[in-house]
C-alpha cells in the first residue's frame, strides 16, 4: 500500500509541475472523432466538462479568421500526409470569448496498417509572446512612417489607422494644439456626433464665459483636459508615471463624487457611449504637451502594461516627429519671409570710410543694430555691437581677410542689439573700394538680420540629432538598403556589431558596400541563412512579401547566440528600399530552450513513471495471480494429497516472491527520499575497501581481481549511500555475469575531463548484445541472462541513483569480451 | 465440470509455478488434454515448427519474458508457413492488466484473445463454446474475444 501512495505522490508532483508551466495536454482519437484534454488545456480553451469534445467542437474554438487554414492544415497536411501537428493559431475562448494565441504541437499514433489512430500532444497559451511581437512589428512600422517625407496630416492619419487596425481598438484619435484649444487633428472610428460634442475642450460657464484659473490660463474640460494640463501624475489618481490616463474599466468613474474627481467639468461622454477602456496619452515636444493620443475601446480590460508603455513610447516619437515637421514648415515659411524682406528692401546698407574710421548706415541697418543717429559710428563701436564671444574673431577677420587679403566681406555673426541687449544673428556682405593708387578707401555692403532663420536651423539640427540619437540608441542593428543592395544608412549598433565580430570588416558591411554581394559571398561558402536572407530582402523589395521575419543561430567564437532578422519596405522614395534589422535575441531564446528542456525532462519523467507503473503492475501481479490460481485449485476436491502438498509449497514460494518484489520496489522508491541526506567528501579508495570487506567471500570464491586507479580524482562531494550502492551494484554485477571458466577482472578508474569527473568500470564478463535490447539495459526487471539468478533491479537502481545526484551513465559492451560502464558527473556538483 | 474432449495445449512462460498450475487447472477440467510447457520461448518455437500434422492446438503465450518477449515470439511465428500458423489458436496469457498490452493483442491478427492469469475453468469453457456473448465474458472478466 505504502508504495502506491508514494507513486501517487510522484504523479502529483509531475502533474503539478506541468500545471505550473501552463502546458496543456490533448489527445484526439481519429476513429471516434473526439478529443480528451487536461485540466490546464480546459482552462486555456475556457471549456468545462460539458463541452462538446468532438472535432467540430475543436474547430468551433478556432478563431474564425484562422479556422479554415487550420482545419485544412489538420486534414490535408497532418492526417492525409501523416505529419506532426505544429501550429500557432488563434482561438476564441469558450467562456469569455476573448481571443488568445495558442501553440499546439502533436504527434501521431499509428495502427499496424500505418493508419493514423490518434494525434496527441501539448498546447500552450502564447498570447503574451505574440502580443509583444505584434507591438515590436508595429513600432517598427510606425517609426518608418514617422520618418517618411509625407505631410503631418497624412503621417498622423496613417499611424492612427495602423494602431486601430493592428491593435484592434474601437476608435483612435489625436488632439493637437490649435490656439488655446486642442481639437481632434485626425481620428478614426469616432462618430460625427461624438466629434461635434467633444471637439473643443475649452471649459465654459453655463452663461458661455470662458473659465480661467488664478493665473489667467484657460481651463480645459474633462479627462483630456486633465492630461493636457500636465499636472503632476503623483497628485492625480488614474495617471501613469508619464502622465497618461489609462482605465481598463471606465464605468466606476461615473460614481466619483466631485471631491474625489480630479477632472474639471467631467463630461463622461466616452463612458456614456459605453467605451469600457480608455487611454489618453500626452504628446509632448520639448516638454510642452501639444496634444494627446486617445484610444477608446468598447471592451473592458483592453490595455496591458506592455501596451501602455508601447503607446507612451509611440507618443514620444510622434512628439519629436511633430517638432521636426513644424520646423520644416517654419523654415519654408521663413524663406518666403526673407524673400519678402529683400523685396521690400529690409536689408540694411552701410559705407565704411577706412581713412576717417567713420561709417554711415541706412535706417534699416540702424534698426537691426538697435542704434540711433547719435551713435558714434566707428570701427571700434561696430566691434562693440558684435557679440563679445565673437569680437576677437570678427576683428581678425576684418583686418586679415578683408583689409589684408582684400577679400569680400561675407560673414554670419552674432551681435547684441544695442537698444534691448538681445542677441541676434546677422549676415554681413561688403566690397572694398580702391582708389587709383590701389589703396583701400572704403567698404560698402549690406547687413541683414537672420536670427529667425538661424534659430530654425539650430532647431532642425537638434531635432535631426534627436532622431539620430534614437537610431543610435536602438539595440537592433539597422541598415537601409536600396534596390540594388547598396547600404544607404546604418546605425551605431550595426557598425559596432561589425567591429565586434571581426570576421566581417566595417568596409564590407558599412555604408556604400553592397549587402547583396556580402550575402552572395556567404552563400558561396555554404551559408544557408544568408541565402534565405537574400531571398527575403529581394521579395520584400519587389513587393512579393510585405514583410519578413526569421530567427537564426549566429555563434561567435566563444558564445552561442541567436538573432532575429526583420525586413521592412521603405515606401517613400522613388526606388524601393528596405530596412533590415538584426537583433540579438539570445536571452529570449535561451529562456525558450530552457523551457523546452524542462518540458522534455518532464515528458521523460512521465514516460519513466508510466514504464514504472507498467512494471509494477506486471511484477506485483505475477506472484499474486499464482497465489489466486493455487488458492482456486486447492479447493478442488479432485486433488490428491501429493498434489495438495506440491501446491502448498508453491503457495509458499509465490508469497515469498511477492514479498521480495515489494521490498525491491520500496528500495527503488526510497531513492528519491534519500536526497535529503548530507553530502560529504567520499574518497574512492575508502569506498572500494568497504565494499571489498562486505563481499570478501564472493570475491575470493570467484577469484575476482579488482584493479583501481584513482590518481586523477581521488574524491567527490556527494551522497555516500548512493555512491556505495553504485559501486556495489556495478561490482557485483560484473562478478555475477562473469564468463564461465574465466576469473573476473574489474578495472575501476576516475578521470577529470574538462568540467566533468568520469568514473569508469570495465570488466571482462560475458557482455550484452546491445544492438538487440540496448535501450532496456537500465530498465526495471529487465534480465538478459536467464541462467543466472538476477532480479533486474541493480542497474535500474544504479541509473536512478546516478541521475539523482546529477550524473549520467552509459554502457559499452561486447558479447564474450566485457562491459564498460561510464559515469559522468558535472564537476561543479562538488561544491553544491 | 469434467469434460471428455481431448485437445493439445502449449504454454510458453518463464514462470515455472504458473506453468505447473495452469497445466493442473486444464487437466482437472479436461483430463484428456495434453499440455506441454516451455520456460524458454525458443524451445517452444522449435517445438511448434516441428509440430506434427494434427488438430487445433491452443497456445498460451506469456508477454514478459527475458530474451524473447511474447511479442517477439509472435513476430517469429508470423514468418512461419500458414500450415503451421493455421493450426494454432493463440492467446496472450499474462499477469499484465495494462490496456496497452490489450490493445496490442487486439491489433495483432495472429492473436485470438487476451487471457489474464490465472486461467479459470470458465475461460476454458468459453474457448470451446465460441458463440458466447462477449459481454458475458467481460462481466466475468475472463477472456476478451477479438472482433475478427
Amino acid at each position: 500500500m505504502n508504495n502506491t501512495i508514494i507513486l501517487e505522490e510522484d504523479r502529483e508532483v509531475l502533474l503539478g509541475s506541468l500545471k505550473e508551466a501552463r502546458i496543456g495536454f490533448w489527445e484526439l482519437d481519429i476513429c471516434s472523432g473526439t478529443f480528451k484534454s487536461s485540466s490546464v488545456l480546459d482552462e486555456i480553451l475556457g471549456i468545462d466538462n460539458d463541452y462538446d469534445r468532438t472535432i467540430e467542437g475543436w474547430v468551433k474554438l478556432i478563431h474564425q479568421d484562422d479556422r479554415e487554414v487550420i482545419y485544412d492544415y489538420y486534414r490535408n497536411y497532418v492526417i492525409a500526409q501523416k505529419n506532426h501537428f505544429n501550429k500557432q493559431y488563434r482561438i476564441e475562448k469558450n467562456d469569455d470569448k476573448t481571443t488568445r494565441w495558442i501553440h499546439s504541437i502533436g504527434k501521431l499514433k499509428f495502427d499496424s496498417d500505418k493508419n493514423v489512430t490518434k494525434v496527441f500532444g501539448t498546447c500552450q497559451d502564447i498570447t503574451e509572446r505574440k502580443n509583444s511581437e505584434t507591438l515590436k512589428n508595429l513600432s517598427t512600422k510606425i517609426l518608418a512612417i514617422l520618418n517618411s517625407a509625407k505631410s503631418k496630416k497624412v503621417i498622423i492619419r496613417h499611424i492612427l489607422t495602423l494602431i486601430k487596425d493592428e491593435m484592434k481598438f474601437s476608435a483612435v484619435g489625436m488632439r493637437y494644439k490649435d490656439g488655446n484649444d486642442y481639437p481632434y487633428f485626425e481620428q478614426n472610428g469616432f462618430s460625427d456626433s461624438f466629434i461635434r460634442a467633444e471637439n473643443s475642450l475649452i471649459a465654459k460657464e453655463k452663461n458661455g464665459t470662458l473659465c480661467v484659473d488664478k493665473d489667467g490660463n484657460i481651463i480645459l474640460d474633462c479627462t483630456c483636459g486633465l492630461v493636457i494640463s500636465g499636472i503632476n501624475p503623483q497628485s492625480a489618481p488614474f495617471l501613469t508615471e508619464r502622465g497618461s490616463f489609462i482605465t481598463n474599466n471606465s464605468f466606476p468613474l461615473l460614481e466619483l463624487t466631485p471631491d474625489q474627481d480630479p477632472r474639471f467639468h467631467p463630461r463622461n461622454t466616452c463612458i456614456h457611449r459605453k467605451y469600457g477602456s480608455m487611454a489618453i496619452i500626452p504628446i509632448k515636444y520639448e516638454n510642452r504637451i501639444v496634444g494627446t493620443l486617445q484610444i477608446n475601446e468598447h471592451k473592458t480590460n483592453a490595455f496591458s502594461n506592455d501596451m501602455v508603455l508601447f503607446l507612451e513610447d509611440i507618443c514620444l516619437s510622434i512628439g519629436s516627429a511633430l517638432m521636426r515637421l513644424d520646423v520644416k514648415d517654419l523654415l519654408e515659411n521663413k524663406e518666403k519671409f526673407l524673400l519678402e524682406v529683400q523685396e521690400t528692401g529690409r536689408i540694411g546698407t552701410y559705407e565704411f570710410n577706412i581713412a576717417t574710421n567713420k561709417w554711415g548706415c541706412s535706417q534699416i541697418l540702424a534698426d537691426i543694430f538697435g542704434i540711433d543717429a547719435n551713435y558714434e559710428m566707428t570701427f571700434e563701436n561696430w566691434l562693440n555691437i558684435v557679440h563679445p564671444d565673437q569680437r576677437g574673431m570678427m576683428h581678425d577677420y576684418f583686418v586679415d581677410e578683408v583689409l589684408g587679403k582684400r577679400n569680400r566681406f561675407d560673414k554670419v555673426y552674432k551681435i547684441v542689439r544695442l537698444y534691448d541687449q538681445t542677441d541676434h544673428w546677422v549676415h554681413g556682405f561688403g566690397k572694398i573700394k580702391l582708389n587709383d593708387k590701389n589703396e583701400i578707401i572704403s567698404l560698402i555692403g549690406t547687413i541683414s538680420d537672420i536670427t529667425e532663420q538661424k534659430k530654425s536651423e539650430i532647431e532642425l539640427e537638434r531635432s535631426e540629432s534627436f532622431n539620430k540619437g534614437i537610431l543610435k540608441s536602438l539595440m537592433s542593428h539597422l541598415a537601409v538598403i536600396d534596390h540594388e543592395g547598396k547600404i544607404i544608412s546604418v546605425n551605431d549598433s550595426w557598425n559596432r556589431f561589425g567591429i565586434e565580430n571581426g570576421e566581417t570588416t566595417l568596409a564590407n558591411i558599412g555604408i556604400g558596400s553592397n549587402y547583396f554581394e556580402v550575402c552572395e559571398r556567404a552563400i558561396l561558402s555554404g551559408d544557408k541563412i544568408a541565402s534565405e536572407a537574400l531571398q527575403a530582402m529581394k521579395n520584400v523589395l519587389t513587393g512579393i512579401d510585405p514583410y519578413f521575419y526569421m530567427e537564426y543561430p549566429c555563434d561567435s567564437p566563444d558564445i552561442k547566440r541567436w538573432f532575429s532578422m526583420r525586413v521592412l519596405k521603405f515606401n517613400n522614395f522613388e526606388k524601393p528600399m528596405v530596412i533590415t534589422l538584426h537583433q540579438d535575441i539570445t536571452e529570449r531564446k535561451n529562456i525558450e530552450n530552457e523551457r523546452e528542456k524542462a518540458f522534455l525532462d518532464l515528458v521523460q519523467r512521465n514516460k519513466d513513471l508510466e514504464q514504472f507503473s507498467y512494471i509494477v503492475s506486471h511484477n506485483l501481479r505475477a506472484p499474486v495471480v499464482n497465489i489466486l490460481g493455487i488458492n482456486r485449485i486447492l479447493h478442488d476436491e479432485a486433488l490428491d494429497n501429493e498434489m495438495q502438498k506440491l501446491f502448498l509449497q508453491m503457495l509458499n514460494t509465490s508469497t515469498e516472491k511477492l514479498d521480495s518484489v515489494i521490498r525491491d520496489l520500496n528500495h527503488v522508491l526510497q531513492i528519491r527520499n534519500n536526497l535529503n541526506e548530507q553530502r560529504v567528501n567520499i574518497r574512492f579508495p575508502d569506498l572500494l575497501s568497504d565494499i571489498n570487506l562486505s563481499i570478501a567471500n564472493l570475491i575470493n570464491d570467484t577469484g575476482t581481481k579488482i584493479i583501481s586507479d584513482f590518481s586523477d580524482v581521488i574524491e567527490v562531494h556527494s551522497l555516500k549511500s548512493y555512491l556505495y550502492s553504485i559501486f556495489y551494484n556495478l561490482i557485483s554485477n560484473s562478478i555475477k555475469y562473469k564468463q564461465e571458466h574465466i576469473n573476473p577482472v574489474i578495472e575501476i578508474s576516475s578521470r577529470k575531463m574538462g568540467d566533468t569527473v568520469q568514473l569508469i568500470f570495465k570488466d571482462n564478463g560475458r557482455g550484452i548484445d546491445l544492438s538487440k535490447r540496448g535501450g532496456q539495459v537500465f530498465g526495471l526487471y529487465k534480465r538478459f541472462h536467464d541462467h543466472v539468478e538476477g532480479k533486474g533491479v541493480g542497474l535500474f537502481m544504479v541509473k536512478n541513483q546516478v541521475e539523482s545526484i546529477g550524473g549520467k551513465i552509459s554502457i559499452e559492451s561486447e558479447v564474450n569480451i566485457g562491459t564498460t560502464f561510464r559515469i559522468v558527473f558535472e564537476h561543479n556538483n562538488e561544491n553544491e | 465440470m469434467v469434460h471428455q474432449e481431448a485437445f493439445n495445449a502449449i504454454i510458453i512462460d518463464d514462470d515455472p509455478i504458473n506453468n505447473l498450475l495452469t497445466t493442473k487447472i486444464i487437466q482437472l477440467d479436461f483430463p484428456k488434454a495434453e499440455v506441454i510447457t516451455f520456460l524458454d520461448p525458443q524451445a517452444g518455437l522449435d517445438y511448434i515448427y516441428a509440430l506434427p500434422d494434427q488438430n487445433k492446438t491452443l497456445l498460451l503465450l506469456d508477454i514478459n519474458m527475458p530474451k524473447l518477449s511474447g511479442w517477439d515470439v509472435l513476430e517469429i511465428l508470423d514468418g512461419y508457413p500458414d500450415s503451421i500458423k493455421g493450426r494454432l489458436d493463440i492467446y496472450m496469457f499474462t499477469s499484465s492488466i495494462s490496456l496497452e498490452d490489450k490493445q496490442k493483442a487486439k491489433d495483432n491478427p495472429l492473436v485470438l484473445g487476451f487471457i489474464e492469469k490465472p486461467l479459470s475453468s470458465l475461460q476454458l469453457e468459453i474457448y470451446f463454446k465460441k458463440d458466447v456473448d462477449w459481454k458475458d465474458i467481460q462481466r466475468n472478466s475472463a477472456v476478451s474475444y477479438m472482433n475478427h
